[in-house]
């Protein structure tokens, strides 16, 4: 445990990226291009490890500095990477992604999702840490605007970062709550790294057969062989 | 008492003669990011120095309105540097004449005449770009509105001098997820209502892209320079706000000795600065939307004040 001084300074800190994250799934929701969705998905995984770090030096756990350290490889280097590598023509398309919603409405029901999920954190809030009073209703908020925009966006790479900002919430939440699961969370990281490579290649295969990824438009049988 | 009259003369000189320096600082800054050289830091005092004595021309379509609208749109933002903080901590004589709301009135009243004088000269880019600006400024308008309220909630005030104290009481206020969205929601408005990128482009004259730029393409010699003049004024009030009564209102004057005052001069031009280079580096670094994209980005901004304000009572 860091004390005094230090440890509220770190708790501010936290705070402050809190506040930043819960932004950034604002900010998620906006891009209509693949490229601007990824930018959003790398900047809101860097506050994530940012958030760990300091987590993880307020109670000088070194399981969350390493969940830090994996996320900060994993979700910032390697699957950025791995996406740019198999799917770069798709991902640096001008191409608007369809939406089922058009943004300015979803993202006025992302005001009612992030409200409810305040209303529905806050009797859980009774007498926890002060970390937990920023890290758990924001991470409940960020994991439920994942699961919308997931809902909402009508192509495979942007759902495919949704899903993976679903787990961004969760582990916002879940680093502030439980700091020595750190064999669950590595186990996560790197089953996202193999989840991402997995719908990557299906992703360029489909885009290889039907022209693009929009997988909205995948709702009919196509008659004959595939060219 | 007549000092506090004097200090608040000060201020509005500070702004009156800074706000060109501003402007070109500002230019000077993106030109450099761009690597290029760009005009001189003093460029704006010599375009309106050179304005003011050029003859003007007016629309024989045009009636009073067009002849009145640069001067309303140039005391707007005077008469707001009366209200809100700018060299000083502690309230001035005019202080309680009006709160943030009355500000953002009276800024809105300059906006207004000079829409009604682009469409009174009969140009057809007038109506064109004052239907546009309109159009951002009543989606900035709620927010506006928004930001304010959630400020004065938290200080129990909708005065600036007394609402500048209450960010800063701890840390913990200061760091909180409140205060972040507060300052992001203020500062994507402030470039929506300046006419920046990404909402439009200030140094862009292409008729059909552009917003700002359309409702003063009539105005000449003296009007042109106060309408210039005062658009420079309303953004340095516009980043004063930010500065001194949301994000950073250190180095104002405690004291009421006019060293004290004076010196509060430089250190908020330190402030201005560093808030210039991240108005550059935004500038710089972002694209301008397409005119109906224009409602997305609002709508992030709409979205991140409203939630500062239902979090206000779980993070304070």
């Amino acid at each position: 445990m860091t004390g005094g001084f230090a440890a509220n300074l770190l708790v501010d800190l936290d705070a402050l990226v809190g506040g930043l994250f819960i932004l950034s799934a604002f900010f998620l929701m906006a891009p209509r291009q693949a490229q601007g969705f990824l930018k959003h998905f790398v900047r809101q995984s860097f506050l994530l490890a940012l958030s760990a770090l300091l987590l993880g030096w307020l109670h000088g756990s070194v399981e969350l500095l390493l969940v830090a350290l994996i996320t900060l490889l994993a979700k910032t280097l390697i699957i950025p990477g791995l996406l740019t590598r198999t799917l770069e023509r798709e991902l640096r398309s001008r191409r608007e992604v369809e939406l089922a919603v058009s943004v300015p409405a979803s993202l006025l029901v992302a005001i009612v999702i992030t409200v409810l999920a305040f209303v529905f954190v806050a009797p859980l809030l009774h007498g926890v840490g002060p970390t937990v009073d920023i890290n758990l209703p924001i991470g409940f908020a960020v994991t439920l605007i994942g699961v919308y925009t997931l809902a909402v966006r009508r192509e495979a790479v942007p759902q495919m970062l949704a899903v993976m900002a679903i787990d961004n919430g969760a582990f916002f939440a879940g680093i502030a709550i439980a700091s020595s699961s750190a064999i669950v969370e590595l186990a996560a990281g790197l089953e996202g790294v193999v989840v991402v490579l997995v719908v990557a290649i299906l992703a360029r295969t489909i885009a290889q057969h039907v022209g693009s990824t929009a997988v909205g438009d995948l709702t009919s049988l196509k008659e004959g062989t595939p060219s | 008492m007549a000092l506090h009259i004097a200090f608040n003369i000060l201020q509005m000189l500070t702004v009156l003669l800074l706000a060109p320096l501003v402007q070109g600082v500002l230019v000077r800054l993106e030109e450099r990011i761009q690597s290029k050289r760009g005009p001189s830091v003093w460029q704006p005092y010599f375009d309106l120095w050179k304005l003011f004595h050029k003859d003007e021309v007016l629309s024989t379509q045009g009636t009073w309105i067009f002849r009145f609208a640069p001067y309303a749109y140039f005391a707007a933002p005077l008469l707001v540097t009366m209200l809100i903080p700018v060299l000083t901590a502690y309230p001035l004589f005019m202080a309680f004449m009006g709160d943030m709301v009355a500000a953002g009135f009276i800024l809105s009243g300059g906006a207004f005449f000079l829409a009604l004088a682009a469409i009174d000269a009969g140009n057809v880019y007038g109506p064109m770009g004052t239907s546009r600006s309109r159009m951002v400024s009543s989606l900035v308008e709620p927010i506006f509105m928004i930001v304010f309220f959630s400020v004065s909630f938290a200080a129990n005030s909708t005065i600036p001098y007394v609402v500048q104290a209450q960010w800063v009481q701890s840390a913990a206020r200061f760091f909180s997820p409140t205060h972040v969205l507060l300052v992001a929601a203020f500062l994507m408005i402030i470039l929506a209502e300046t006419g920046r990128i990404p909402v439009d482009n200030p140094s862009g004259h292409f008729e059909l892209a552009m917003i700002d730029e359309s409702k003063v393409l009539e105005f000449s010699g003296r009007s042109a320079a106060l309408v210039k003049w005062g658009g420079q004024m309303k953004s340095m009030v516009l980043d004063l706000v930010l500065l001194n009564v949301l994000l950073a209102p250190w180095g104002l004057a405690t004291g009421t000795q006019v060293s004290a005052v004076l010196l509060a001069i430089p250190l908020v031009a330190v402030k201005l600065a560093a808030m210039l280079l991240v108005l550059a580096f935004i500038e710089t670094s972002f694209a301008k939307l397409r005119l109906f994209r224009i409602e997305d980005y609002l709508t992030v901004a709409f979205v991140v004040a409203v939630v500062a304000m239902f979090l206000q009572p779980v993070t304070l």
